[in-house]
């Protein structure tokens, strides 16, 4: 398991409680760690980096206990930070010689790995350059290359689009969505963009007010909501709407499809029925899948219903 | 952004122990501070002081020797060792001053400006490594600007003696220098580096630094020089530091104040300094 998280609560004062009985477990691979302002998301971070001891509970990252072997544990992982961060005065390539020195590997082993993994990320042309005189996107690809340069079993990202144009984002998506792949790492993006989580992360963690909203495949997140169905139709959309109402279904207009959410105990048969009473062509219907925004926000709903 | 792997190969080397953190870390900020002009120029301009001060020591033991062999009734001559501590405090301190000023006072600031709390402490860097990765090298500086050539001028004036006992009595300028140094390095480092935490703005913490040397050193001199009240010096880092040497070097103490407190005024200081450096650092947020 990638990580074994048991029962974590993390207090900053008696009335700031960051994280509330939090429990994960996850294999390896791709991750997204999802969740508004304020929701625990750096607070997770810094306890699974080890940087931060839970109030209570156990925390297990690549099989090292965060709490009591955390320099252990960080000489494995990765981390790319959202903030600017270099050391001053350095180029990229001491920039990444430095960085893997501090995670134990020899000088010589560290320059040679620095120049490959800037390499990978595109910036051998600029290596030399004083890391402080970079553009925004050359400076997140540094802040990529040296969370690499140790070859690290899990990174983690914190926004790593972020400052980032339209066409770098881009880039550094494809860049993040093969590296569990060409070198053999797990991935736990942290973002509030969601679209980035959707493109790269196979698994996600949502996180509202401390406490575990979710945790599992993007794919079943998102999943099929049973009894809703989108709709498409030739001609008489809007006829069919107030139709599939007056049987007792919910019916929206989404862009030209209706979304239909059927009444208790009811089949698609009730809306072909209409259709061709109606003689309306139905052209289109499948079992409507929500986008992980929409998956994201009914989550974050239902749990304010809830409270 | 053109993905290049470049035959990409899991590493499979091995991995250094964790203490070998605190030779990483000193060695790079001895790298970075080599980086800077300023630093190599007062390194170099260093080096004058104490050559000239070994000249002056030779020239005055030959004199010494030539008095002695005099028919004439002997003039008496200081004993030239006393020029050690002369070059140690009035000399090596101004390009100590200007090292602390340089490579310790901005140590801790630059790294908040920059952000590379994250760098570190995302890795298997520990407070402690981080704490000695920033005074250590200030530290080293200072030694070999000022502490090393003070010494090798001590070794001078051992090797110029003509007999054992001679000899033997000079060697008190060897342990002095020995027991002083680090005394002295601790001063001039750790209250800047504690400085340099407290802030981001390395320039303004540069002044503080500066002021807190220069207008204490010209308060409490000035005000014990120029009246009855000896115990004002104690308010000057540097007069503390000239009384702590003083003793060591077993020479009158230029004030009369009870010994031990000069030295509790510097140890308080350093202590000090310590407590708020490592405060500081147990409150880093690594991600903001």
């Amino acid at each position: 398991m990638l990580l074994e998280v048991h029962g974590v609560n993390k207090f900053y004062s008696k009335q700031v409680h960051a994280l509330r009985d939090v429990s994960l477990s996850l294999p390896e691979g791709s991750i997204g760690l999802l969740g508004p302002n304020g929701a625990g998301k750096s607070t997770l971070l810094k306890i699974l980096l080890g940087l931060l001891p839970p109030t209570d509970g156990s925390v297990q990252v690549l099989g090292f206990d965060a709490t009591t072997r955390a320099l252990d544990l960080r000489q494995r992982v990765g981390y790319m930070p959202e903030q600017e961060c270099y050391v001053a005065g350095l180029d990229a390539v001491e920039t990444c010689t430095y960085a893997g020195e501090l995670c134990g590997m020899p000088t010589k082993d560290a320059r040679e790995r620095a120049h490959a993994v800037l390499a990978f990320v595109g910036l051998e042309d600029k290596r030399y350059m004083k890391v402080q005189t970079y553009s925004t996107g050359q400076k997140q690809r540094v802040k990529l290359a040296q969370a690499l340069v140790h070859d690290p079993e899990l990174l983690l990202l914190d926004e790593p689009t972020n400052g980032l144009d339209p066409a770098g984002r881009d880039e550094m998506l494809t860049l993040i969505r093969q590296l569990p792949e060409r070198r053999s790492c797990s991935i736990m993006l942290s973002s509030h963009l969601l679209p980035d989580v959707e493109a790269v992360c196979d698994s996600a963690i949502l996180l509202n007010e401390g406490q575990v909203m979710y945790s599992g495949l993007i794919a079943q997140m998102r999943g099929e909501q049973r009894d809703t169905y989108e709709v498409r139709v030739k001609q008489g959309a809007q006829e069919l709407v107030q139709v599939l109402e007056q049987a007792g279904c919910e019916a929206s207009l989404h862009d030209g499809a209706l979304w239909v959410h059927l009444p208790p105990g009811a089949q698609t048969d009730l809306i072909f029925a209409r259709a061709i009473e109606h003689e309306i062509q139905v052209r289109h219907l499948t079992p409507l899948k929500q986008s992980l925004e929409s998956a994201f926000l009914r989550l974050l709903e239902q749990a304010q219903e809830a409270q | 952004m053109g993905i290049r792997d470049l035959g990409y190969k899991r590493y499979d080397g091995k991995l250094l122990p964790h203490r070998s953190r605190y030779r990483v870390l000193i060695r790079r900020a001895l790298s970075l501070a080599w980086g800077s002009g300023l630093m190599k120029t007062t390194l170099i301009l260093g080096m004058f002081p104490p050559v000239i001060c070994g000249v002056y020591i030779f020239l005055k033991h030959q004199a010494i020797q030539y008095l002695a062999r005099s028919p004439q009734a002997p003039l008496q001559l200081d004993d030239p060792g006393s020029l050690v501590f002369t070059c140690i405090y009035w000399c090596q301190i101004w390009f100590a001053f200007v090292i602390s000023l340089l490579a310790a006072a901005p140590s801790i600031s630059e790294d908040v400006r920059t952000g590379a709390f994250q760098f570190y402490f995302a890795r298997p860097v520990s407070r402690n490594h981080y704490l000695v990765g920033k005074v250590a090298p200030a530290a080293i500086l200072v030694l070999i600007s000022a502490v090393a050539p003070t010494l090798l001028l001590a070794v001078l004036r051992v090797g110029l003696s003509q007999t054992s006992s001679e000899a033997w009595s000079s060697t008190r300028w060897i342990v002095g220098t020995l027991a002083y140094g680090p005394v002295y390095a601790l001063v001039l480092t750790v209250p800047p580096v504690a400085l340099s935490s407290l802030g981001r703005r390395s320039g303004s913490l540069q002044g503080v630094w500066a002021t807190v040397f220069f207008v204490t050193w010209l308060l409490g001199e000035g005000i014990a020089a120029g009246t009855d009240l000896p115990y004002t010096a104690l308010l000057s880092i540097p007069t503390c530091l000239r009384l702590v040497g003083q003793l060591i070097y077993g020479l009158p103490l230029v004030y009369d104040l009870p010994w031990y407190l000069p030295a509790a005024v510097l140890a308080g200081l350093v202590g000090l300094s310590a407590f708020v450096l490592l405060r500081r650092l147990n409150r880093v947020e690594v991600f903001s």
